[in-house]
């Protein structure tokens, strides 16, 4: 019982809860938009689960892929794999294991749901973290490719097709995620340039990085809104989205006309609750 | 910032959050678009705050903006229960806003002055007295007073902002930055039982 409640301690970083959090709440989120009959607590139970396996087991096997990068840096250098806590051929098993697992799970549900899942497993560990992530900054676009495909595989299996809503979903995240990485690789340049990990920063420099956070914040942003219009969410909801969008966009630009450390970060972190909150408004106000 | 105050901006959150999804829905069209405006720089300032400190309302942006707070509110009123003055009132209020936002950022630190408190006495007084008329030509119900609470709870923590940016502090910055996730709470609060009663 203390081997196996050492391991779950060590394998919990690799999941990155709160990241695979906020990804499992897009997928019930794009599910939930549908107006599917949401009272089937086995089918939510089963998109909640299958989605946490597949995204945990996909962030564990780019932690595995990750570590000798992991190891140069110093926020990450403390991880279970570069501090060799845990086995790396074990780590694999493990990932590929749960992965699977989570594919499967989703396969039972319905085909497209498991194809999307699988395509977003694909493009986060082969396309973009063993591929393209040590070649090019512009890795972060399919790692945002990646991040979409959980809201629209539970829109698909809502209404089972991909459709123009789940699409402009998938686009939020897209371009929500430059925002969450770039400022985040802004505050942590000097970590990222000690492992030779290519960043916007790096290649671009800050000015035009900032730049971009803003462009890419403000499609995020319309992308939220209009699908929101178009799954006719309510006059309210939209205004609140539309208000956190605007903080959104508010922050980008200070960054941009008043850029410091603190405001950067405080970015970084509004990122995140712009897009949790919206996939809440989104849940409340699906009809 | 201590728990209590995270657990008090969260809820100055979710209250301007619940009213700008439903508890604004019957003020009409032209008014909804004021009062969301200021909701929303309630709900995006208690967001800012718990994310990044209360005392990031002392940056310039964010001062800027939550000085807009009274402008929606008062515009709102004003397209509500005066239309025939809604042009004038909101070209007024733009005017002295532009103004301001261009002499803060020339520096031009006195005539900056000059206009916010023009901007800030016009709206804090429109915000102030019109409800209290309303109330008593019974156009509105007593509840409505909620509006001129607000904006008196607004006014003192705007005061003890001001008092504290021009170093004549009134109280300690420990013990403002303490009291304003409160104030800004109560005042949420009180716009929202008035604007909500009509």
């Amino acid at each position: 019982m203390t081997i196996i409640s050492t391991k779950i301690k060590h394998y919990w970083p690799l999941i990155k809860s709160l990241q695979t959090g906020l990804l499992v709440l897009t997928g019930l989120t794009g599910f939930v938009s549908a107006r599917c009959p949401v009272y089937n607590l086995t089918t939510i139970l089963s998109v909640i689960g299958s989605l946490f396996f597949a995204v945990s087991g996909s962030t564990i096997l780019n932690m595995v892929w990750d570590r000798d990068i992991d190891a140069k840096m110093n926020r990450t250098k403390h991880r279970p794999l570069p501090s060799g806590l845990i086995d790396p051929q074990q780590a694999w098993i493990v990932g590929l294991g749960i992965s699977a697992l989570g594919l499967l799970w989703a396969a039972s549900l319905d085909l497209l749901f498991a194809g999307i899942v699988f395509a977003g497993l694909f493009f986060d560990v082969v396309v973009y973290t063993i591929w393209l992530k040590r070649k090019t900054a512009w890795s972060i676009v399919w790692g945002g490719i990646s991040g979409g495909m959980p809201i629209l595989a539970g829109r698909a299996l809502g209404i089972g097709a991909i459709d123009e809503v789940g699409i402009l979903f998938m686009f939020g995240i897209l371009f929500w995620i430059p925002t969450h990485i770039l400022t985040f690789s802004i505050k942590y340049a000097a970590d990222y340039a000690d492992a030779d990990v290519p960043t916007f920063p790096s290649s671009y420099g800050v000015g035009a990085t900032r730049i971009i956070i803003s462009i890419s914040s403000f499609i995020a942003a319309f992308s939220m809104l209009l699908s929101g219009v178009m799954m006719d969410l309510g006059a309210g909801y939209l205004r609140l989205i539309l208000v956190l969008a605007a903080g959104l966009l508010g922050l980008a630009m200070s960054t941009i006309f008043t850029p410091s450390e603190r405001i950067n970060f405080g970015l970084f972190k509004y990122a995140s609750l712009f897009m949790m909150t919206s996939m809440f408004v989104v849940i409340l106000g699906a009809r | 910032m201590v728990n209590v105050n995270r657990v008090i901006l969260l809820l100055v959150a979710a209250l301007a959050g619940i009213e700008i999804v439903s508890g604004i829905e019957d003020c009409g069209t032209i008014p909804i678009a004021y009062y969301t405006f200021s909701y929303g720089i309630f709900l995006i300032s208690a967001l800012l705050m718990l994310l990044m400190g209360v005392d990031i309302i002392e940056h310039d942006v964010a001062a800027l903006a939550v000085s807009t707070l009274p402008l929606g509110f008062s515009t709102g009123l004003v397209a509500a229960f005066m239309l025939e003055y809604h042009l004038a009132y909101s070209s007024l209020v733009s005017i002295l806003y532009a103004g301001l936002i261009i002499q803060k950022f020339r520096h031009k630190d006195k005539s900056a002055l000059v206009l916010q408190v023009l901007l800030h006495g016009l709206t804090g007084l429109v915000l102030f007295i019109l409800p209290l008329v309303l109330i008593m030509q019974e156009t509105v119900e007593m509840s409505y007073l909620g509006v001129s609470i607000g904006t008196g709870l607004v006014a003192i923590g705007g005061m003890a902002l001001a008092f504290l940016k021009s170093g004549k502090p009134i109280l300690t910055k420990d013990q403002i930055y303490t009291i304003f996730p409160g104030v800004l709470l109560l005042a949420v609060f009180a716009f929202s039982v008035g604007i909500g009663s009509r």
